[in-house]
């Protein structure tokens, strides 16, 4: 028996090499599964500001099409947010602190005969 | 494992060529590399996918938009109507409707369109109308 050749055998090149690429891909499995989670938590995030955003859209128009203005003191208090503003044509209003993370939703409405963009936003 | 040995080498004593980059170029490796390319590029596919929930509610607007300031009227008040929701959306709108017809900006594809069909009053009857909104190119 060759006992060179049968320790060249067991430390091969392709052994190290073999042993390389699991490590390599052990950790590119785990910067790819982190990777991912993190996409997905902020896709979610992303997904639940957003629609929340529609729906306050959607309250924020019906209040100015009932001719009143919508209440942004109490959708922070359901929605547990810290930014509000509705933005209807030329009229602005806004309460709490305006932070990285905003939401907003543009939507359309008839006011006096004229389309009027309104801008409502939440963060 | 002795045979082995022997083998891999020629008859000079010098390291058969062929066994020496065998490992690099084998079959196996082939394989894998082959895998590898079709796994990276299956990775193109993982693309994060928009939501338009802002964008649907925006062109739902821009129907009940259109009805409500009698944009079916005549063919200057449609386009005038079609322009306006458009700058103010930063979109494309198309109305089609009550034999009139407007749009915004030319192009978008099915594909790419967002459109709703609603009833309009024009002409003494009820009739059908229709207004797609797309992103500008």
């Amino acid at each position: 028996m060759c006992k060179n050749s049968a320790r060249k055998a067991f430390w091969s090149i392709d052994a190290a090499f073999a042993l390389v690429l699991a490590v390599a891909m052990f950790a590119m499995f785990s910067a790819m599964l982190y990777a991912a989670g993190a996409s997905v938590a902020r896709g979610a995030e992303d997904a639940s500001g957003s629609l929340l955003s529609a729906r306050f859209s959607a309250y924020a128009l019906q209040q100015l099409e009932a001719g009143g203005a919508p209440d942004l003191q109490w959708a922070l208090g359901r929605t547990g947010r810290e930014y509000a503003s509705v933005r209807a044509g030329n009229e602005f209003a806004e309460i709490g602190a305006r932070g990285a993370d905003i939401y907003c939703t543009q939507r359309l409405m008839v006011r006096e005969g004229k389309m009027v963009k309104v801008e409502a936003c939440i963060g | 494992m002795n045979g082995g040995c022997v083998e891999a080498r020629a008859a000079d004593g010098s390291m058969n060529r062929a066994s020496r980059f065998g490992f690099l170029f084998s079959l196996e490796a082939a394989f894998s590399l082959t895998l590898a390319i079709i796994a990276s590029a299956y990775l193109l596919a993982f693309v994060p996918q928009k939501e338009n929930a802002g964008e649907f509610l925006a062109c739902a607007d821009v129907a009940g938009a259109l009805v409500g300031v009698r944009a079916f009227s005549s063919q200057e008040t449609l386009q005038a109507a079609v322009d306006d929701a458009g700058s103010l959306l930063g979109a494309c709108v198309e109305a089609e409707g009550a034999g009139l017809r407007a749009s915004s900006c030319a192009g978008g594809s099915a594909k790419e369109r967002l459109s709703f069909s609603f009833p309009v009053w024009a002409g003494g009857k009820l009739q059908d109308a229709r207004a797609a909104c797309w992103r500008a190119a």
